[in-house]
């Protein structure tokens, strides 16, 4: 995190709305490269939303989104998007391998074979991801846990700067979080830019290292734990809140 | 080449001609199905093989005869605008997906009845059996119809096969597939076109009303079969070959509607493999899955001291 290096990911004046309705408003916010970075926000804040706009997946935003200095056209296959798993279409007939498969496209594009370079990259990463022996297994046929880290591998074959992840760790249980957390530090520590919005505001306070506090607008962006005090809290959700407690 | 294969069939050359043309419409359409119902579109498909209807009758009232060809156009037409009407009121947060479904699909229907009703009515010598587009007929199909159905399913063939990667990531996770290049307008109005153009080629066959029952029965079938999209594709169009052929056939013989008996076959076929198949049948899982997991848990020696004790009867 050297003053030097461009932000993970850079947004000024990017707004966006769905149905008319306006969810974010004039967001100006860095996002630090070589950091696990969390967005948070009551329901409805626009979390999810804000990386969608930063994505380009909302047709409404306007505004000026950077991902390490650069337009997205130009940094596709560095950028790796894991979304919530609401967003991925159920009982679809794919192998988990076939999906961390996935990963590769972005370097190979759409009609290029797989070489093998690319089938090491997805071994690798199923290997750290902990999926090497669900390989072959239906996706649908695997459970929540199983499920976000295959997507996870499919980021890690990806071999991105920067991953946004979103919701990353719902439907997961404890053991897996803490694992998931780990493969994410571990990212980070090798220079990669992690971007996860995420609701448990305990884990974000403990184990992230920068937060982005969102209520239609930015309302605090920093370190993690500064970003997490009593008084950003209440006003971001309207009660009072311990930042040590906050958990919705 | 289709002459050579209907001479093949040990058959009468009518009864060959309707077998080889329902299995290759039934395979175009089980074949092309997937790209619906994984979509979530069956119903949006079903609306617009209602609103072939009046386009087949508008066709026919502007060019007073019935060419296959110009009927199959006017089909096609008023399917996209169908779609097109469709996409809008769902745009425009009038109406939900559901909602503006049901308009489009039950005005087409109503507007295609009442033009049927007035061409039947009209005298013209040429209108017999344009009302075969309701429930469809296999019987007097000529060699013609086969041929257009090959080329127009080859060519829906190939687009699957090159463009199978880009369609199966943005169907599975359009997310990612758009943040890693892919242009999900394109996508959805590729998927749609092959829609569109399965459901045109089936039209006539078997029916305005069924014809979304032979995109969706034989992807249902072919899903308990396979967990991977590159052999659903095929699986499908094969349940939906044998459907078609066999369907069509028997149909004739019995001087029924050939949509009700080809869609009851691929149904029956549907809901065999989804009671049957060997690893996602609903037998199988229920086979595997054993007593209910406390019974087992309880019945496990060891596992808690009162399980001896009380016995599960």
């Amino acid at each position: 995190m050297t003053a030097l290096s461009p932000a993970a990911l850079s947004l000024r004046g990017v707004s966006a709305s769905y149905g008319g309705a306006a969810v974010l408003r004039d967001i100006d916010t860095d996002i630090p490269s070589g950091a696990l970075s969390a967005v948070v926000g009551p329901n409805g804040a626009g979390k999810s939303t804000l990386i969608k706009a930063a994505l380009g997946l909302v047709p409404s935003s306007r505004g000026t989104v950077r991902f390490l200095g650069q337009p997205l056209a130009r940094v596709r296959h560095r950028v790796a998007y894991v979304p919530q798993q609401d967003a991925v279409a159920k009982d679809f007939p794919i192998t988990a391998v076939q999906v961390v498969e996935m990963g590769r496209y972005p370097h190979r594009g759409w009609f290029r074979r797989l070489r093998a370079a690319d089938d090491e990259a997805v071994a690798d990463a199923m290997a750290d991801a902990g999926v090497s022996d669900l390989a072959r297994m239906p996706l649908d046929e695997l459970s929540g846990g199983q499920r976000q880290r295959v997507f996870l591998a499919r980021a890690l074959a990806q071999h991105a700067d920067v991953l946004i992840l979103d919701e990353p760790f719902t439907a997961v249980d404890t053991r897996t979080e803490a694992a998931l957390l780990g493969i994410l530090r571990g990212l980070c520590d090798g220079g990669k830019s992690v971007i996860a919005v995420h609701h448990d505001l305990r884990t974000v306070s403990e184990r992230f290292d920068h937060a982005t506090l969102l209520a239609g607008t930015v309302l605090a962006s920093g370190p993690a734990r500064e970003v997490l005090t009593s008084a950003h809290l209440e006003r971001a959700y309207g009660i009072p809140l311990a930042a040590s407690r906050a958990e919705t | 080449m289709i002459s050579w294969l209907v001479d093949a069939l040990p058959l009468p050359y009518p009864d060959a001609v309707v077998v080889v043309g329902a299995a290759l419409l039934g395979f175009v359409a089980g074949a092309l199905g997937p790209f619906a119902v994984l979509r979530q579109r069956a119903m949006f498909g079903d609306a617009m093989s209602h609103a072939t209807l009046p386009g087949v009758a508008i066709a026919f009232l502007l060019t007073g005869a019935k060419v296959p060809e110009v009927l199959l156009l006017g089909a096609a037409l008023s399917a996209g605008l169908a779609a097109l009407a469709m996409i809008g009121l769902n745009r425009s947060g009038k109406l939900s997906p559901d909602a503006s479904i049901g308009v489009v699909l039950s005005i087409s229907l109503t507007l295609g009845i009442v033009l049927l009703t007035h061409i039947a009515g009209s005298g013209n010598s040429q209108q017999a059996g344009l009302n075969t587009y309701l429930l469809g007929q296999a019987a007097g199909m000529v060699e013609r119809d086969i041929e257009l159905t090959l080329l127009l399913g080859v060519l829906a063939f190939a687009c699957v096969v090159t463009f199978f990667r880009l369609l199966r990531s943005s169907i599975f996770d359009p997310g990612f597939s758009a943040v890693a290049g892919a242009r999900t307008w394109a996508v959805d109005a590729a998927a749609t076109g092959l829609l569109a153009l399965a459901i045109v080629l089936g039209v006539r066959t078997v029916g305005a009303i069924l014809m979304v029952a032979l995109l969706v029965a034989p992807c249902v079938a072919a899903r308990q079969l396979t967990t991977r999209l590159a052999t659903l594709v095929p699986l499908a169009g094969v349940i939906g070959a044998v459907a078609g052929g066999i369907g069509g056939l028997a149909s004739g013989r019995a001087e029924l509607p050939a949509g009700p008996v080809i869609v009851l076959l691929a149904t029956a076929f549907a809901i065999a493999c989804v009671l049957f198949a060997p690893r996602r049948g609903v037998l199988a899982r229920r086979w595997r899955s054993g007593p209910h997991p406390l019974v087992r848990e309880k019945a496990r020696p060891g596992t808690a001291d009162h399980s001896r004790a009380e016995p599960v009867s």
